[in-house]
C-alpha cells in the first residue's frame, strides 16, 4: 500500500516542498533570535536576560507547534476543517480547573499548586469524558466526539461562571480572567519548559508516523477500511495524542484559540494536504506565529508601557489578516 | 395504581418544595427593633449593592440597620440578605426587605433603568455614586460630594452619610480617617523612599498601577515609590524580564482573604519571582497583605495602609502601631 502517494501529494514537487518548509524552519528561527533581541530593551542580552527570553522564546514555539499539530490532529479525526483543539472543550476544562484549584486555595487556604496544575487537571478530566462519551460500539465516531466536546465546552463555560458568581470580585475572578486571556507562563523553568516541548515532540512523531494513515482516513470510512487502515487505533490515538498536546499548550500559555485553527490551514495552502509535511509546515508557523505573537506583546509593551499584553490577541491579529490573504483566491468557490 | 402511586410521590415533592420556597426570613429584623430608631427618630432599611459602601455604613454606626447587600460583600452585618451584584439585581426580593435607601456604586453603565423607576414608584431613596479613584473621592463619598445625580430621586444627595441623616457622625468619621491617615504618614514620611511593587494578582503577576486608590495610599501615606507607576493602564501585567528592570525594594501582595505566604521555593503564588535578582527577592521583602476588605476603597483603608506601611518599614512598625492607635 503506498499512501505516500496521493494524487494531490504529487501535485507541489519535492523541491518545493523542501523550499517551503525550509523557509517556514528560518521564519521560526528568524522570530526566536528577533524575540531573543528583543525585551525591555533591544540588543543582544547577558546571560540572565538570556534565560528570561529564552524561557519565553521556548514556551511559546513549545506552545505554537503543539497547537498548530493539535489542530491538524483534530482536524483529520473529525474531518472538519473548523475543528481545533478547543471544540473538544478542552480550553474551559482547563479553565474550569484552574477555577476549582483557585477556589481550593481561597475557600482552603491552602497553596494549592500553580494554575498549571487545575489547567492540565481539568483539560484531562474533558478529554476523558470525551473520550468516552463520544464512542459508538467503542470507536470513536467523529460526529458523536464533535456533539460531546460541543456540550462539555457548554457545561464548562456554564460551571466557570458560576463558580466565578460564586467567588465574586474580591476574590480569585480577576486573577483568572487575567489567566484566560492567554499568557506566556512565567512561573516553570527550562527545564519544565523543554519536558513540555519534549512531550509535544513525542506526539508529533507519532503523528508523523501515521500520518500515511491519516491522508488515507479523509475518505470515507469503508474506503479507508478497504485500503487496510484501521480506524478504531487510528481515530484513538489522533484523540489522545491532540487532546494531550492542547492540554500542554494550555500548560505554556493559557488557553489560545485560533493557532490551532489557522496554523493548519496556512500549511495547506502552502503545501496541501498530504499529512506528514503538513505536521511539519503546521507546527513551524504556530510557533512562529506565537514567537511572534509575543514579540509584539513585548514591543507594544515597550513603547507604551501597557504591561505584558496577552499574546492571544497579538497571535489572532497577525495571523488573522495573512490567513485571509492567503485564502483570498479560494474564497467564493462554492458560489454557483 | 402503580402509576397513580407514581403521581403521589410527585405530588408530594411538589409540595414540599413550595412550602421550602415560602420563606420568609428576616424581612422584618431591623424595623421591628425600637433601637434602630436613629437620631430624629428616622427608622431606615438600607440596602448596600457595594462592599465600600456598605463599609461605610458600618462605620457611621448604622450597620444593624443594613437589610441587603451585594454578593460577596465582605463587610455585610450579618444576617443581611444577598440581592446579587448591582447590575444583576433580585428586585423582588429587594421589594421584599421594604428599603427606605439604596446605596450603589455606578461605572460607566449608570443606574439600572428598572431601579430608578422602583425608586420613583416605591418611594425608597436611591443614591448612586461614581466609583472612587482616589482617597479624594472617598472621602467626597463619605461626606461632601453631590455625585450622580440623574433623576429627581437621589438630585442633590451629597454622600453616604447625608443621604443617611448622618452628616455630623460622617464628619467626624473623615476626621478620625484622615488623622489616621495623617498619622501613619508623619512616621514614615522620615523613612527612606523605597520602590514598591503592589501585586494584586499572580499568575501572570498584575500590579496595581497609576490612578488607583491603592497607588495614592502607597505614594502618598505609606510613603514610597510605587514601582508600576509609569505603567498606561491601571493594571499592568509583568513578565520576569520587567520585574528586573523595575526592581522593586519590596513587594506586597494585596490578596485579600490569601492564604499566608510560604517560603519561595514552595509558593506556587511566588513562582514568577523565584530566583530573580531584584532587591525584594534577594532580602526577602515579599509581604501578604490579606486582610478581608484590603481591595475596598472604603473607611477600611487605615487599618489597610497601616499594614501596609509596617510591611515596607518594619524598623518603624512599633512607631506605625502607636500612632494609629493614639488617633483610632
Amino acid at each position: 500500500m503506498q499512501l505516500a502517494h496521493t494524487p494531490e501529494r504529487l501535485a507541489i514537487p519535492a523541491g518545493r516542498t523542501g523550499a517551503i518548509i525550509a523557509a517556514l524552519f528560518a521564519a521560526m528561527f528568524g522570530a526566536a533570535v528577533l524575540r531573543l533581541c528583543l525585551g525591555a530593551t533591544f540588543g543582544l542580552p547577558d546571560a540572565t536576560l538570556l534565560t528570561l527570553r529564552l524561557s519565553d522564546v521556548m514556551a511559546a514555539g513549545a506552545a505554537g507547534f503543539m497547537l498548530a499539530v493539535s489542530g491538524v490532529g483534530l482536524q483529520a479525526l473529525l474531518r472538519n476543517p473548523l475543528a481545533e483543539p478547543y471544540i473538544l472543550g478542552l480550553s474551559s476544562g482547563a479553565a474550569l480547573g484552574v477555577m476549582v484549584q483557585a477556589i481550593i486555595r481561597l475557600e482552603l487556604g491552602l497553596a494549592a499548586g500553580a494554575n498549571h496544575l487545575g489547567a492540565i487537571g481539568g483539560a484531562m478530566v474533558t478529554m476523558a469524558v470525551v473520550f468516552l462519551a463520544g464512542r459508538r460500539r467503542g470507536v470513536i465516531d467523529p460526529l458523536g466526539l464533535l456533539l460531546t466536546g460541543v456540550v462539555l465546552m457548554t457545561i464548562n463555560g456554564a460551571l466557570v461562571m458560576l463558580l466565578n458568581y460564586w467567588v465574586g470580585p474580591g476574590g480569585i475572578k480577576e486573577n483568572v480572567s487575567q489567566w484566560m486571556m492567554g499568557y506566556l507562563t512565567q512561573s516553570l523553568s527550562l527545564t519544565q519548559i523543554g519536558f513540555v516541548g519534549a512531550t509535544g515532540l513525542v506526539g508529533l512523531g507519532i503523528l508523523l508516523a501515521i500520518a500515511p494513515a491519516m491522508d488515507v482516513a479523509s475518505f470515507s470510512d469503508a474506503e479507508a477500511i478497504s485500503m487496510g487502515v484501521n480506524l478504531r487505533r487510528l481515530r484513538t490515538t489522533l484523540f489522545v495524542v491532540s487532546s494531550v498536546l492542547a492540554a500542554g499548550a494550555v500548560v505554556l500559555a493559557g488557553p489560545i484559540a485560533f493557532i490551532g485553527l489557522v496554523s493548519p490551514h496556512i500549511a495547506r495552502l502552502l503545501l496541501g494536504p498530504g499529512h506528514d509535511t503538513l505536521l511539519i509546515a503546521s507546527a513551524l508557523i504556530g510557533a512562529t506565529l506565537l514567537i511572534l505573537a509575543n514579540c509584539a506583546s513585548i514591543a507594544v509593551n515597550n513603547a507604551f508601557e501597557t504591561g505584558i499584553l496577552p499574546i492571544g490577541a497579538f497571535a489572532a491579529l497577525l495571523g488573522g489578516p495573512v490567513f485571509l490573504w492567503m485564502l483570498r483566491p479560494h474564497l467564493g468557490r462554492g458560489v454557483s | 395504581m402503580k402509576p397513580m402511586r407514581n403521581h403521589l410521590w410527585l405530588v408530594l415533592i411538589g409540595l414540599l418544595l413550595a412550602v421550602a420556597g415560602c420563606d420568609e426570613r428576616d424581612l422584618a429584623t431591623p424595623i421591628d427593633n425600637p433601637q434602630n430608631n436613629f437620631g430624629n427618630g428616622t427608622i431606615r432599611r438600607i440596602v448596600c449593592l457595594a462592599p465600600a459602601l456598605t463599609q461605610m455604613v458600618v462605620d457611621l454606626g448604622l450597620g444593624d440597620q443594613i437589610v441587603g447587600v451585594a454578593i460577596n460583600d465582605a463587610a455585610a452585618p450579618a444576617g443581611a440578605v444577598t440581592l446579587g451584584t448591582y447590575q444583576q439585581i433580585d428586585y423582588e426580593r429587594l421589594l421584599q426587605l421594604r428599603p427606605t435607601h439604596v446605596l450603589m456604586l455606578t461605572d460607566k453603565d449608570g443606574v439600572p433603568a428598572r431601579l430608578e423607576e422602583l425608586s420613583r414608584t416605591h418611594g425608597f431613596t436611591l443614591a448612586a455614586f461614581d466609583y472612587p479613584n482616589g482617597m479624594f473621592d472617598v472621602y467626597n463619598l463619605l461626606v461632601i460630594r453631590t455625585i450622580t445625580s440623574q433623576t429627581p430621586t437621589y438630585d442633590g444627595d451629597p454622600s453616604v452619610a447625608s443621604v443617611l441623616g448622618v452628616q455630623d457622625v460622617g464628619v467626624d468619621l473623615l476626621q478620625k480617617l484622615q488623622d489616621r491617615l495623617d498619622a501613619v504618614a508623619s512616621i514614615t514620611s522620615n523613612a527612606k523612599l523605597k520602590n514598591v511593587l503592589l501585586v494584586i494578582g499572580t499568575n501572570p503577576l498584575t500590579a496595581s498601577g497609576p490612578g488607583t486608590v491603592h497607588d495614592e495610599v502607597l505614594t502618598k501615606f505609606v510613603y514610597a515609590n510605587n514601582a508600576a507607576q509609569f505603567a498606561a493602564n491601571t493594571a499592568p501585567v509583568y513578565d520576569r524580564e520587567r520585574l528586573l528592570e523595575l526592581k522593586p525594594e519590596v513587594i506586597l501582595l494585596l490578596l485579600p482573604n490569601a492564604a499566608p505566604l510560604q517560603d519561595i521555593d514552595q509558593d506556587p503564588r511566588l513562582a514568577e519571582l523565584r530566583g530573580l535578582d531584584i532587591p525584594a527577592v534577594r532580602n526577602g521583602r515579599i509581604h501578604l497583605i490579606n486582610h478581608p476588605l484590603a481591595a475596598l476603597p472604603s473607611t477600611s483603608l487605615p487599618e489597610v495602609v497601616v499594614e501596609m506601611a509596617k510591611a515596607v518599614h518594619p524598623d518603624l512598625a512599633s512607631q506605625i502601631d502607636a500612632a494609629a492607635a493614639k488617633k483610632k
